[in-house]
């Protein structure tokens, strides 16, 4: 996602460019106190889930693979599970 | 398309090129050896073009209110990149970007993990800037203004990212 190259000292002496990412290294993200409603506020568009995962199917469907598939399954269960959601609201 | 771990694909590897040199010499010489993170191939067909890559690790999303912490589980696309050759390509017979179908299959190879093997309710990434719009028309949202204010010196010129699963 997000590197930059730095070439430092030690860099220079070892010949090698360096890459050091501008992130710490398996940080996790930590919300704002004042800001943890509107973290939690944002849910899932399941709209925009179930386009796409229709679409991941159509897709894998073109390729070849039958509904038996395991991918495929996945992807048909997901879009029963978004449809009901949708369906329940 | 067909999915792969790169550690079936490698030989590939070596000609898969993103225009980013970092992200190239990670893909080509670290990520195999990466334990915090599975690297995955989305490859042609014939199984000899590599259209993008990824790389997933498992992580949380933070929050702290009345001096209590929680850890909301949370994956993070910790590499993403695309072919150079595939960018702004769309797919034969579709409106589709190569690119969205591989994030969306990312996303999805994501949600196979959380719902059967290992839970968790949110994706989250840094995007470089020029990245951004791609990630938002992906249905990521921007976590800038939600960061801990201490938090932002780190990300200098990274955009942290999330969804909702």
């Amino acid at each position: 996602m997000c590197k930059k190259e730095l070439e430092g000292k030690g860099s220079e002496q070892g010949g090698i460019k360096m890459s050091v990412m501008t992130k710490p290294v398996n940080v996790s993200l930590r919300v704002n106190e004042k800001k943890t409603k509107d973290f939690l506020s944002v849910t899932r568009d399941t709209n925009a889930m179930l386009k796409r995962f229709k679409f991941l199917k159509k897709m894998e469907l073109r390729a070849g693979k039958t509904e038996k598939d395991p991918d495929v399954a996945f992807l048909s269960g997901k879009i029963n599970d978004f449809e009901k959601e949708i369906e329940e609201r | 398309m067909q999915v792969k771990l790169l550690k079936d694909v490698c030989p590939l590897i070596s000609s898969f090129h993103c225009g980013n040199k970092t992200l190239d010499e990670y893909f080509q010489n670290k990520a195999l050896d990466d334990d915090d993170a599975t690297t995955y191939c989305f490859l042609e067909e014939n199984l000899k073009t590599i259209i993008a890559v990824s790389s997933l690790s498992c992580n949380g999303i933070i929050t702290k209110s009345a001096n209590k912490m929680s850890t909301y589980p949370a994956v993070e696309i910790k590499m993403f990149a695309v072919n150079d050759s595939y960018k702004g390509k769309t797919i034969e017979g579709e409106e589709e970007h190569y690119s969205d179908w591989c994030f969306n299959s990312t996303i999805a190879k994501i949600m196979q993990f959380t719902d059967n093997y290992c839970g968790a309710s949110r994706v989250f990434l840094y995007s470089v800037p020029n990245a951004k719009h791609f990630y938002l028309r992906c249905g990521m949202h921007e976590f800038t203004d939600l960061m801990y204010p201490d938090d932002r010196p780190y990300f200098d010129r990274c955009i942290p990212m999330f969804m909702h699963l």
